[in-house]
């Protein structure tokens, strides 16, 4: 959230836009946030608008919190969630028993208030 | 076997393992030197004829600088390097790179932590941390834990064949004395522990400890001039996946398999001549994934090759017989490759591998890069 360039990420899911940086030269839609497309290395990119949807590659529930911050919510699911519009992120699965969730299983994006003006991009299950 | 294409190869000449568990009189820089000392009188050279010194640093540490332990050491190689992250693997290959450029002739790997002591939890993952943190993606244990969800997806493994890795680590364990763990663990006791990150449990985890290792590498040459027979490096390969999540399949790590075809094709061997394997064992997935991506069996078919009991003392394919990360200690496999050498001097005693001539040792840095290298006590061909 400190980061200046990371941080549009977290603030445009605060007004419910899940985006992410286009390269104006090759198109390459790039997570995480930089200011050069690893793609074709061209510097900038325009922050943009994206579908919500995506799916679970994998996850992992954690019995246990590594940190204090996580102890109210164990047990909770880590997932790495591809979007069809094609960055791949680490989230959450919420909105759904651990033991239902699945790897394929089509999920889209919940904005989860985070931080004094950001928001977190969790997942729940797609109706 | 063939020497290395680069000149005429290296081997190792002595290695130095510290006492492993809990140091709490010296920091990670001192416990180095002490496995230097270590190595150094196995050698019967004087620290002065180290001429090449490749540090290691801790995890998440300031520690391991060539500048501070050459210092400490009271040394002042030709050559010094620090690499951030050794796996002993990266650490081994510089070395033989700068024996093979003729940069120094006696080159010295160190790696000392006391990570257990001053409290290091280990908490970050893998890959950019700083964005996956506030949804508690913390520790190796997520990652791993979707890894081997995920082959549980393509291929059905169970629980119970992934607990065969952390007991038969166990089982190796309980002859080695270095060992810290050497309570019986049986496959009962497995899935009766509860789980961490689900569906890893305590036992596919390994614990932090403090503990220092070194290598002293020479020319293949020079090699015959140290006490101990000479244990040859015949293959090295790495290969890294720096994009991380921008590459698919990023917790499978498909590109391990580049790895294990270049340093078998350097070598010159394939799996069915490995005598002995190290797999670098953060967790029991890195087992799980390596024998399938170095060949000993089929992609997806490490369920069934780990349920024959393949890895278990007496097994077909004797893996990580130092009892591994999981079992042994912490120390990024630095230990893993110390086994190896003295595996192929036949000097292990109860957990000796009669008649090993060829070992592997892979690793890996997280997911972002991989290192393997065979070893044979055989010297190279003229």
């Amino acid at each position: 959230m400190d980061d200046p360039v990371a941080s549009h990420f977290f603030r445009a899911a605060a007004r419910g836009s899940l985006e992410f940086q286009l390269c104006s030269k090759c198109g390459y839609l790039r997570w995480p946030p930089a200011l050069q497309c690893p793609q074709c290395l061209t510097f900038g990119g325009d922050w943009t608008p994206v579908p919500h949807d995506g799916a679970v590659w994998s996850f992992a529930v954690y019995d246990r919190a590594f940190n204090e911050a996580f102890q109210q919510d164990v047990p909770y699911v880590v997932a790495l969630v591809e979007l069809s519009a094609g960055p791949r992120l680490i989230s959450n699965v919420v909105e759904i028993p651990p033991e239902d969730v699945s790897i394929g299983m089509r999920v889209t994006a919940v904005f989860v208030p985070f931080a004094a003006d950001g928001a977190l991009v969790k997942f729940k299950p797609a109706t | 076997l063939s020497a290395s294409p680069l000149g005429r190869g290296v081997a190792i000449v002595a290695v130095g393992t510290t006492h492993q568990g809990r140091i709490l009189d010296r920091g990670s820089n001192e416990i180095a030197v002490d496995a230097l000392s270590l190595a150094l009188s196995e050698a019967g050279i004087a620290k002065g004829q180290i001429d090449g010194l490749i540090t290691c640093k801790p995890f998440d540490s300031n520690a391991g600088v060539d500048t501070q332990i050459g210092r400490l050491a009271g040394i002042n190689p030709k050559y010094s390097a620090t690499l951030d992250y050794g796996t002993c693997n990266f650490s081994l290959h510089l070395a033989a790179m700068v024996i093979d450029a003729g940069l120094a002739t006696t080159v010295a790997c160190l790696y000392g932590t006391n990570q257990k002591t001053s409290g290091n939890r280990f908490l970050a993952g893998p890959g950019v941390t700083d964005l996956s943190a506030p949804y508690g993606f913390q520790h190796v244990a997520g990652s791993a834990a979707m890894a081997f969800r995920r082959h549980q997806y393509l291929y059905g493994t169970t629980e119970a064949q992934l607990g065969e890795i952390a007991v038969s680590s166990r089982q190796w364990a309980r002859n080695n004395p270095l060992a810290i763990f050497h309570d019986e663990l049986t496959i009962q006791d497995y899935l009766a522990s509860p789980y961490i990150v689900r569906p890893l449990r305590r036992p596919d985890l390994c614990m932090i400890s403090d503990g220092g290792a070194a290598l002293i590498v020479t020319s293949a040459e020079r090699s015959r001039d140290f006490p101990k027979r000479p244990v040859y490096l015949i293959g090295y390969a790495q290969r890294s996946s720096l994009r991380q999540y921008e590459n698919p399949d990023y917790f499978d790590r498909p590109w391990l398999r580049d790895v294990a075809r270049d340093v078998y094709a350097m070598a010159e061997l394939t799996p069915g001549d490995i005598d002995i394997a190290y797999i670098q064992d953060p967790t029991s997935v890195w087992v799980l994934q390596m024998l399938e991506a170095y060949g000993f069996c089929g992609q997806g078919e490490a369920g069934p090759f780990l349920q024959s009991g393949a890895i278990r003392p007496g097994g077909s394919l004797p893996v990580n017989t130092n009892g591994g990360q999981l079992s042994e200690a912490y120390m990024w496999g630095w230990l893993h490759l110390c086994e190896a050498v003295r595996q192929l001097r036949g000097e292990c005693e109860a957990r000796q591998v009669e008649g090993a001539k060829v070992a592997l040792y892979c690793s890996t840095k997280g997911f972002e890069k991989g290192a393997a290298s065979i070893l044979s006590n055989l010297p190279p061909a003229p």
